[in-house]
């Protein structure tokens, strides 16, 4: 251990070394280093990352999430608020409901001789997967399988 | 906060944390580049890199293994060389004082400087190898331990420098050891 210590201890010579003190860098060094960090670090801000364009692979991906919601988001909207619509226009613009209306009026239709598309075309309202008919009793066609519409008479 | 997570956020991009960094050690970085190459502008452009390769992925600095005033001074110590070398000039040591006291004796300040100017001419003088391990140990403060990291040597090689150092420094001011200590010669 002895070798880590320093046995030459010559005051007077350190005494006069230490007469030697030099000031501190001043101010145009340390505004050089700040322009030189700015230029090679990434900001920690992610729209300060934006704005230099550092997040150029995220920024694409972040479009597409954003884009999937505003679909996800209007199609919901859309069926939210069907009841606002005209039924003819609901029954028009949602051919699944339409046909899964007329599947499911089929047997109805062959007891009553009712014509089954147009039970599916008096449709008057669709909410969500429910699908709200008027001219028939079509509780005994409910509940359908899973995934399928169901058909309710309006007011049920 | 400590330098090493200090350095973690300023790789990160943390301005502020580069800045405290940055003030924490700008001084002690600087004078050990100037004291070895001698020339204000040089000692600035090692700072300057210094800082900057700092923030390399490839400089994985570990807080575990030393301090980072020393990892800092080996940086310091490697730009300092490649610039010195490619130099190869005359080492004149440039002058930057401290501000000038004004309440001390103006003969004192005087003096001081004098005895200043001198030692920063020996030390100029000196061998690079010996030159570093003396500022190192002499003004900087380091142990034998962390100089021996900063330059890549033995312990013993470091000593060794330090000490025929010393002897050339002995040698060339020798005129001024023949007079008196400084502080004898200031108090007179």
């Amino acid at each position: 251990m002895t070798d880590e210590y320093d046995e030459d201890t010559d005051a007077e010579l350190r005494e006069w070394l230490r007469q030697w003190t030099l000031a501190v860098p001043d101010d145009r060094l340390h505004g050089r280093i700040l322009q030189s960090y700015r230029s090679v670090t990434v900001p920690s801000s992610p729209w300060a990352r934006l704005a230099q364009r550092e997040l150029r692979i995220r920024v694409p991906l972040a479009a597409a999430c954003l884009a999937a919601l505003i679909v996800l988001a209007a199609d919901v909207a859309h069926e939210r608020l069907a009841w606002l619509r005209h039924p003819a226009v609901n029954a028009g613009r949602v051919p699944a409901a339409t046909h899964a209306v007329e599947t499911a009026a089929l047997p109805f239709d062959q007891a009553s001789g009712t014509d089954a598309r147009s039970i599916a075309t008096s449709i008057v309202q669709i909410q969500g997967s429910v699908a709200y008919v008027t001219p028939f009793d079509a509780s005994r066609f409910t509940p359908l399988p899973a995934g399928a519409i169901r058909v309710h008479r309006r007011g049920e | 906060m400590t330098d090493g997570l200090l350095l973690q956020r300023a790789r990160r991009g943390d301005e502020t944390a580069f800045l405290l960094l940055y003030e924490r050690h700008k001084a002690p970085v600087f004078r050990f580049a100037l004291r070895v190459i001698g020339c204000v502008d040089m000692a600035e452009d090692v700072t300057h890199d210094c800082f900057l390769a700092l923030l390399a992925s490839e400089n994985s600095f570990d807080e575990r293994r030393g301090a980072l005033r020393s990892y800092l001074f080996g940086i310091a110590r490697n730009c300092a060389l490649a610039r010195a070398r490619t130099a190869d000039r005359e080492l004149d040591i440039d002058r930057v004082d401290e501000p000038m006291d004004e309440r001390k004796d103006p003969l004192r300040l005087v003096l001081e400087r004098e005895v200043a100017d001198a030692v920063a001419c020996a030390v100029a003088a000196l061998p690079l190898l010996q030159r570093e391990v003396l500022v190192l140990f002499e003004f900087e403060e380091c142990s034998l331990r962390d100089i021996a990291g900063i330059v890549g040597a033995e312990i013993g090689v470091v000593k060794s420098r330090l000490h025929r150092a010393r002897e050339n420094l002995r040698v060339r001011l020798g005129g001024m050891h023949a007079l008196s200590s400084p502080s004898e010669r200031t108090n007179r």
